[in-house]
């Protein structure tokens, strides 16, 4: 059972401060993100990238995650894939958390999206809070699993800050 | 242009900026290979500017030796003219380019044995891609508004063809003649008909994502060549029942579907090492599958499998994967 937002001991002071970077084709990452964002202990600002974000913003955080669908041949998003060939933040003090979409259930290897993006934020020295996600959202998404890894993630938070 | 392909190859690196995967024969480049694992988007010249992408290119077809050319996940758009004197290539991987059509500078490369132009924008398949008759390996997928393959009916020689993700609907009555094919790999496709039997030598087929498919074809268990079959994300809620009559199956994937029983003739099964039975109905797991005698990996997840019902004890070597882990990636430390 997951504590309520309000009951997360880990609170730094000044608070964890935490940013959450998503690209949306069609929305399902986009509904996906909301999900998230009710169920974390904290409260990050929510960036779709589309829109720009400013690097010195992200430099200040502690944590940052990131919500991008699979495209194509196993290819970021295309506006996920812009951010990050721009992105040259020294994560070394960070931590991240991933999570992909659009990935088949059936393969016992790494498929998808998910790689590029955590070499890159691995290669900016950046942490991995915790085990990445990778949701099949075709045809449906599985909200259930997407509960499980949340509770995973505020689990992770609360050991480590 | 009366240059060496050495001198053309050292331009090209020097514009891409690294070295570029290739291979010699005497003073001729026969092999290029504009991806590497170690870019981060794999593609080479994914991040270049379109002036500099049509540069490189440029002198790429200037290397007209070539026999095997990947450009995969480069986001090219497009070919220059020059592109038309590589036409002894015989392997061509164009996928992932944002093609908007089949580059027409293609279409007299008549030694083509391996054509990719996966992931693209092609819409129209145009008359000469038919006339490849040597070609042998041809995948399509995800030209997701590309609405005919008739063009590719002449293409006999064909030994796997990938139509996955495409809005085909039914498969073309051609196919059914491409009796050399080993691997097939369809979408949304229904209405089979019992033909399917003529395609004795696949031995991988995949049919997914077709929500009114409720029953595979009669004709898929006459395929006793099948290794491989994914009818992942269907809406299938039986299988037939001498489906263990495909006794070289090593995979199946069934995932996403709506059985509540699997046939007791696929105990026969005794070379299936990987089956997905994950999000189905499945109340309970028949007894035979703890027998299967190379099983390796078997995934149940999301079943409403009676937690005080009796389980099969499963072989120390079955890996059972009662929840889907949250990646496949491997985690360091964890």
């Amino acid at each position: 059972m997951s504590p309520q937002p309000s009951s997360f001991p880990g609170q730094k002071n000044p608070p964890l401060k935490a940013a959450l970077l998503y690209s949306s084709q069609h929305g399902k990452t986009r509904k996906v993100v909301a999900q998230v964002v009710k169920q974390l202990w904290i409260a990050p600002d929510v960036f779709d990238v589309a829109n720009g974000v400013d690097h010195t913003t992200l430099a200040a955080c502690d944590l940052l995650l990131f919500f991008t669908p699979t495209y194509g041949d196993e290819e970021l998003h295309e506006d996920m894939e812009n951010f990050l060939a721009n992105f040259n933040v020294n994560l070394s003090t960070r931590c991240f958390v991933i999570c992909e979409l659009g990935n088949y259930y059936g393969y016992d290897f790494a498929f998808g999206a998910m790689p590029i993006l955590r070499r890159r934020l691995l290669e900016l020295n950046g942490t991995e809070l915790c085990t990445p996600l990778s949701l099949d959202s075709l045809p449906k998404l599985n909200w259930a699993h997407l509960t499980r890894w949340i509770d995973h993630v505020n689990q992770a938070l609360h050991e480590r800050f | 242009m009366n240059v060496s392909d050495r001198t053309i190859l050292e331009q090209i690196e020097r514009k891409v900026g690294r070295p570029v995967p290739h291979r010699w024969n005497g003073e001729r480049c026969v092999e290029l290979d504009l991806t590497a694992e170690d870019s981060l988007f794999s593609g080479l010249i994914r991040r270049h500017s379109p002036s500099e992408k049509d540069e490189i290119m440029q002198l790429i077809g200037h290397l007209t030796a070539l026999k095997h050319l990947n450009l995969r996940r480069n986001k090219l758009h497009q070919l220059p003219a020059n592109f038309e004197n590589l036409s002894e290539l015989e392997q061509l991987n164009l996928g992932s380019n944002y093609l908007g059509s089949v580059p027409p500078e293609i279409r007299h490369f008549q030694q083509l044995k391996y054509l990719q132009l996966a992931n693209n924008d092609i819409t129209i398949l145009p008359e000469f891609i038919g006339s490849y008759r040597q070609l042998e390996y041809l995948t399509l997928h995800k030209n997701i508004n590309l609405k005919s393959v008739d063009a590719l009916a002449p293409l006999t020689s064909l030994k796997s063809l990938n139509l996955y993700f495409l809005n085909l609907v039914r498969l073309p009555a051609f196919v059914y003649r491409f009796n050399r094919l080993v691997t097939l790999t369809l979408w949304n496709m229904r209405d089979f008909t019992d033909d399917l039997a003529t395609l004795g030598n696949l031995e991988y087929f995949s049919v997914c994502g077709t929500p009114s498919l409720r029953e595979l074809p009669p004709a898929l268990t006459q395929l006793k060549k099948l290794r491989m079959i994914r009818v992942f994300q269907n809406s299938l809620d039986r299988l037939p029942g001498d489906f263990g009559e495909l006794e070289n199956l090593e995979q199946i994937s069934l995932y996403q579907n709506q059985l509540t029983q699997l046939p007791e003739s696929m105990a026969r099964l005794q070379k299936l090492k990987k089956l997905n039975l994950g999000w189905n109905r499945l109340a309970r797991l028949p007894e035979f599958i703890a027998r299967l005698p190379v099983l390796e990996w078997l995934a149940v997840f999301e079943n409403p499998l009676d937690p005080a019902g009796e389980s099969p004890r499963f072989a120390p070597t079955t890996t059972v994967l009662r929840e889907w882990p949250f990646t496949t990636l491997a985690v360091p430390g964890k």
